[in-house]
């Protein structure tokens, strides 16, 4: 059963350049998530996977941002409720959790105080309970001693435990969507596995769906069913996971899956990476946005951005923006050593 | 190339002695800062960043260290370039004492640091050029006529393009700002340079492209580095020598390969067991979660081996003294500091037959450990 249904969501800035010609971050993106599946949301910095989210939850500054699009939530269309209506969405149906936990709590309120605000807020707790929940919800996600740090203030935690409050203060209110924004990014690797695991498992607990965004394949490759890859505003290849680690057709998905430092392969005097650098917002290039770095470019591809399609002879939901990608498997150098 | 914990190595070359081929020599560093309470800031106790470190960087080689938040990489490396107060130990830079180069005022020349946030180190209100000049005015590495042609220069080895010189930080991309912060560091041609975490803040895929850079500097100038990461599968691709720190001490140190391949620290594994696996069907994967003890604190450093908390071997003799450092056998060079070093359950958890990435499962549950710490909890 389908939770959110985004439809072709474009997300235009105005008034940031002389010319005054709109900069566009997202670009006609649709997608959806069921009940209890995972999709994670995968590019580079400035490909528009953080605005996308911050449009669905209109959290993007009301001056400038322009937004067009559907969002379906609950028999709703978020993009046409008040700002009110929109407020009660936020947390009890679409909870976030944001990259930078030390930027996303309060350093003057302890843990206990945020965390218990909402519930108190919009729930009803009186402050007993919603102590009583937070602890609860503080060793839901593994933090020791959940009591006592209640009374802590962010700066007093560490990263990672401050990172378990985000999740915490997000799960807090049963969401039906869980979006994760590159939860792991600011965390020592040890600490990262621990909180992807984390959220794995709350998302099968309670049946949330999972949108996760991150720039490394390798965080999605274990915690989720779908990927949307996207470059420049757009989704290029979106497919289930084993599909794209299998088969990845679009150039842009191979080259960011070549470019993982891999611990399972030999060791390699130079690291792949991606030549040259995401296009300029403001002015991309005509045609495949991709087309400057693509190691497989032709003259056609400067004409038109390509469409999103079915790949033929591919896994059903297997899609990709680049009409010339070979319709065959992509083959053996991009399958993992025991797949 | 040696590398310990609190005393002396056994390994040759003991620390301090420097010969020609070595950058940059560290025997048993010590970082201690002050901890302040109260409104009046009294000093009341003591925060061991570093606690005994001993190592070398040979000439124009890449040493790593590696290890999580709080661990004193990037305090030692600090140290290095003089930007942590050394409470005690020896270093020399180029066969010469840290102390008296500081003195001297030249220590800017031989040793330079690039920090993890360009943004944060990176004046926003100059122009990369502006900020490469005034290196080179300050220092006067070139005459000031020739100036222009040396930030091109400058530019071209970091692979940035010429027409990016006049930009401010905010204008470039992550991956370019770093190379900005690389080619300032070589604006004073130093011999050594610290990279702390440099590209910890970057996508994967432009990760690459500064590795490569750093290597390529390497082989093309007379420069050594200390890359500071906690990214194990970055680490893999850069390093000659690596060493892994953990609540200040050097838990193992080693050639890449060796480390990589035979990892004999249960710390080292945990690392190497943590790197994603990039592969959907890979083994082992998520299901329960183990809650690792927090680091040890640096004010009250733990009696005995300082990671017993969150090892699954670890026993009563880990919690009584520090762990001795011992070569490991195979490979020259290559110490750790382990009570169970030598422990056959433990080596057998740890064997490379069992290479922990692909198999995580095999990370030694505690129950395969002589004894279960205690501290070691299971979320609910």
């Amino acid at each position: 059963m389908t939770v959110l249904e985004v439809e072709h969501l474009r997300v235009a800035h105005r008034g940031h350049n002389q010319a005054g010609t709109p900069l566009e971050t997202v670009r006609d993106v649709s997608f959806s998530v069921a009940a209890g599946e995972s999709l994670g949301v995968v590019g580079e910095s400035g490909c528009g996977k953080s605005q996308t989210m911050l449009a669905v939850l209109r959290m993007l500054a009301p001056t400038g941002a322009e937004i067009t699009g559907r969002v379906h939530f609950d028999g709703k269309d978020l993009t046409a409720l008040t700002p009110r209506q929109m407020r009660a969405v936020r947390g009890s149906g679409i909870g976030l959790v944001s990259q930078d936990a030390l930027s996303a709590l309060n350093p003057a309120m302890t843990i206990g105080a945020q965390m218990a605000e909402p519930l108190i807020h919009y729930d009803g707790f009186s402050r007993r309970d919603a102590a009583a929940r937070c602890a609860e919800l503080l060793d839901l996600v593994g933090l020791p001693g959940a009591r006592e740090r209640l009374r802590s203030h962010p700066h007093e935690l560490s990263g990672g435990m401050r990172q378990r409050v985000l999740i915490a203060m997000a799960i807090s209110r049963e969401p039906q969507v869980l979006i994760a924004d590159e939860p792991t990014t600011a965390l020592d690797v040890t600490i990262q596995s621990q909180v992807l695991q984390l959220i794995d498992r709350l998302r099968k607990d309670l049946r949330m769906a999972l949108i996760l965004i991150t720039h490394d394949l390798g965080v999605v490759a274990g915690v989720t069913d779908r990927i949307a890859v996207m470059y420049a505003g757009r989704i290029v290849e979106t497919a289930p996971t084993t599909a794209l680690f299998d088969h990845p057709a679009h150039p842009y998905t191979r080259a960011l899956m070549d470019s993982i430092p891999r611990m399972d392969r030999p060791r390699v005097e130079y690291l792949p990476a991606i030549p040259g650098f995401p296009p300029d917002p403001a002015a991309p290039p005509p045609g495949c946005a991709f087309r400057p770095r693509c190691p497989a470019a032709r003259a056609e591809c400067e004409d038109s951005v390509p469409g999103l399609l079915p790949l033929t002879s591919a896994v059903p939901g297997h899609a990709v923006r680049c009409p010339f990608t070979a319709p065959v498997p992509a083959g053996a150098d991009h399958r993992g050593e025991r797949s | 190339m040696n590398a310990a914990g609190a005393s002396p190595p056994a390994t040759p070359g003991p620390p301090g002695t420097h010969t020609d081929s070595d950058a940059v020599t560290v025997a048993d560093l010590r970082v201690h800062f002050p901890i302040r309470t109260g409104v009046l800031r009294r000093v009341t106790g003591t925060a061991h960043a570093v606690d005994g470190v001993s190592f070398t960087v040979p000439a124009r080689s890449i040493v790593t260290i590696v290890g999580e938040s709080g661990s004193g990489k990037t305090t030692t490396g600090r140290a290095l370039v003089g930007l942590s107060p050394i409470a005690s130990g020896r270093v020399s830079v180029h066969g010469r004492a840290l102390e008296e180069i500081r003195r001297e005022g030249s220590l800017p020349r031989l040793a330079q640091i690039v920090h993890q946030d360009p943004y944060a180190s990176l004046n926003p209100r100059m122009t990369i050029r502006a900020m490469i000049r005034e290196v080179i005015s300050v220092h006067r590495t070139t005459p000031r006529e020739k100036a222009g042609e040396r930030v091109a220069e400058l530019l071209a080895q970091v692979g940035l393009r010429t027409e990016l010189a006049d930009r401010y930080p905010h204008e470039l991309s992550g991956g370019q700002r770093q190379r900005a912060a690389i080619a300032r560091a070589l604006a004073v041609e130093p011999r050594f340079i610290v990279c702390d975490e440099i590209v910890s803040a970057l996508d994967v895929s432009i990760q690459g492209q500064i590795v490569n850079l750093l290597k390529d500097l390497r082989r093309d100038q007379d420069v050594s580095f200390l890359f500071i990461s906690h990214d194990m599968s970055v680490v893999r691709h850069i390093s000659d020598h690596v060493i892994v720190m953990y609540g200040g001490l050097i838990m193992e140190s080693g050639p890449c390969d060796e480390v990589f391949s035979a990892p004999r620290h249960p710390y080292t594994h945990a690392l190497l067991a943590a790197v994603p696996v990039p592969d959907p069907r890979a083994p082992g994967r998520p299901g329960e979660v183990r809650t690792r003890a927090e680091p040890p604190d640096p004010a009250d450093p733990l009696p005995g081996c300082r990671f017993q908390r969150s090892c699954p071997f670890a026993t009563e003799v880990c919690r009584e003294g520090p762990p001795p450092p011992t070569t490991a056998a195979g490979a020259a060079g290559h110490t750790l500091a382990c009570h169970h070093a030598g422990t056959p359950g433990v080596r057998a958890a740890l064997s490379p037959k069992n290479p922990p990435p692909t198999n995580p499962s095999t990370e030694a549950p505690a129950t395969e450990g002589p004894s279960p710490s205690p501290e070691r909890t299971t979320a609910p």
